[in-house]
């Protein structure tokens, strides 16, 4: 056998596939080491473990508030939270925290206060995971969108969550500051590699992904309807989201029906359900538990 | 915008163009100039999705609609970036749109492969043609591959009809591609994350391997 052969059965070996490309020396080196890949867990013969943290990230939240209550849903989400025994990634614990914002934001009064006992230590405990690893170079090489959607989920603690959970966890004030630092740190990387994450003058992320296109979308459009001003890539989203709305539905929408050509991967984080709510909330208005999640923002905008 | 959209009458066509220099990690597949096809609001030409993060299964480029040479896809997933300037090799990108159509031309010299791409839509016909050539430095196979969500849209109307299916109101015709290997086959495909959907891929394959081919595809309506 040729060495040309040796080489190429190598690289067959399932611990060299790669699913990103590297560029250096020290990628490969972030790539082996880095411990909270969710791709070294095990979930068990023939299970897809992004199918697993689909559940665990209670990814399915709009969903399920279209046909159960949301004290239902607040008590299957304690539940999963509770029995699943993944181990939380800082992408994980950005969506977990959105997730949950948007069922607190279909609960009534009454059932906040329960919420804010019930998931105050589980929100506590994954700020401080992702204050400390957020995804940029030291913890992951592959940082756009990921960065991206830590940072919203950052942004959206800080403004609804804190004061819940720091009445719970009483070390409000060291959170905080930490807090503002790092968003601001992040929307500095942001700012600065911005040519890599969105094409220029519009905020359509540029990785070949039609999936991951609506996922950032979703996000840019909760990141305008946040209070905080700070920071110059938000600055960015909040002037140019008006045009980027308009862009992706002369781009997505035919006479009124939403077509998608879904090239590139597709994200385990959105389905086509949770596709069709964000885009009739945003488009045609319609009320649905998203429009919940944001009417009070978006009367305000 | 990782897709370019173009509307002809009751047919609209996406073409994938992921182009970012400054890009270095993404989840785009080699489907660079792929195209999905909708017709009266119903996808007739897919992407094949991605079924599984686990497997590389759905990525290649010769898995996607369109002319290609094998192993030589214009933007390949997996390249060894060792800087900038190779990152951001200059693929020759030029779109030129008319009234009733487009020409692409995109080359990546790395590679060395240049596609142009015809679209035409001729409106009295209702019908919509789609024109492909590939030309490689070096000999190679290739490959021309369509992926449809239903199989009466690709088989022949005679074995659509054996198999008691109605067949498609929608005419799907190649041309160019006489002297090539066809396999029509059975295929899952996805719209979105593990969705397992059943469909049909139909593949021309030149029978020796050449630097330049050419493939037409026609639509047409009734």
């Amino acid at each position: 056998m040729s060495s040309a052969h040796l080489v190429k059965r190598m690289l067959k070996q399932p611990w060299l596939h790669w699913d990103v490309p590297f560029i250096t020396m020290y990628s490969v080196f972030k790539k082996i080491t880095r411990r909270d890949d969710i791709h070294k867990v095990d979930v068990g013969e023939g299970k897809d473990v992004e199918i697993e943290y689909y559940y665990f990230r209670l990814n399915d939240v709009l969903i399920l508030l279209c046909t159960m209550s949301a004290a239902e849903v607040m008590e299957e989400f304690f539940r999963r939270l509770g029995e699943k025994r993944l181990p939380v990634d800082a992408y994980t614990a950005s969506q977990q925290l959105c997730n949950l914002y948007y069922l607190y934001k279909n609960l009534d009064g009454d059932q906040r206060a329960e919420f804010a006992k019930k998931f105050a230590g589980a929100l506590t405990y994954r700020v401080d995971y992702l204050l400390s690893n957020y995804e940029f170079k030291t913890n992951n090489n592959w940082f756009t969108n990921h960065l991206l959607n830590n940072y919203r989920a950052l942004l959206i603690y800080r403004e609804w969550f804190s004061e819940a959970c720091d009445s719970e966890c009483g070390h409000s004030e060291d959170r905080n500051k930490a807090l503002d630092k790092v968003v601001l740190k992040i929307d500095a990387i942001l700012y600065r590699y911005r040519a890599s994450i969105i094409y220029p003058e519009t905020l359509f992320l540029s990785e070949g992904s039609t999936s991951y296109e609506v996922i950032v979308t979703k996000h840019f459009f909760e990141l305008n309807l946040l209070r905080c001003t700070e920071g110059k890539f938000l600055e960015l989203v909040k002037s140019s989201l008006k045009s980027h709305l308009q862009a992706f539905e002369s781009l997505y929408r035919s006479d009124g029906e939403w077509l998608f050509p879904w090239f590139g991967d597709q994200s385990p984080d959105i389905r086509l359900g949770d596709v069709k709510i964000f885009l009739s909330s945003v488009y045609d208005q319609e009320k649905n538990p998203y429009q919940r999640v944001w009417q009070d923002e978006c009367s305000k905008v | 915008m990782n897709a370019v959209k173009f509307e002809f009458g009751e047919f609209v066509v996406y073409l994938s163009r992921p182009i970012s220099e400054q890009t270095i990690y993404s989840h785009r597949h080699e489907d660079f100039l792929s195209y999905v096809v909708f017709w009266r609001k119903q996808p007739i030409l897919v992407d094949p999705g991605r079924l599984s993060y686990s497997r590389q299964e759905g990525c290649a480029m010769d898995v996607h609609n369109g002319l290609g040479a094998i192993g030589r896809p214009i933007l390949p997933m997996y390249r060894f970036f060792f800087g900038r300037r190779l990152r951001s090799e200059p693929r020759r990108f030029e779109q030129t749109n008319m009234a009733d159509g487009a020409s692409i031309i995109v080359e990546n010299k790395t590679m060395g492969v240049e596609k142009r791409l015809l679209l035409k839509y001729d409106s009295g016909l209702d019908e919509l043609v789609i024109t492909e050539e590939v030309y490689c430095q070096d000999a190679r196979e290739m490959l021309f591959t369509l992926n449809a969500p239903s199989r009466n849209i690709l088989a022949p109307a005679e074995e659509a009809k054996a198999e008691g299916e109605v067949s498609a109101p929608l005419n799907v015709s190649v041309c160019g591609v006489e002297n090539c290997e066809h396999e029509l086959k059975s295929i899952i495909w996805s719209n979105e994350y593990a969705q397992r959907l059943d469909g049909v891929r139909s593949q021309y394959k030149t029978r020796k391997a050449v630097t330049q081919f050419s493939s037409r595809l026609v639509l047409s309506a009734g």
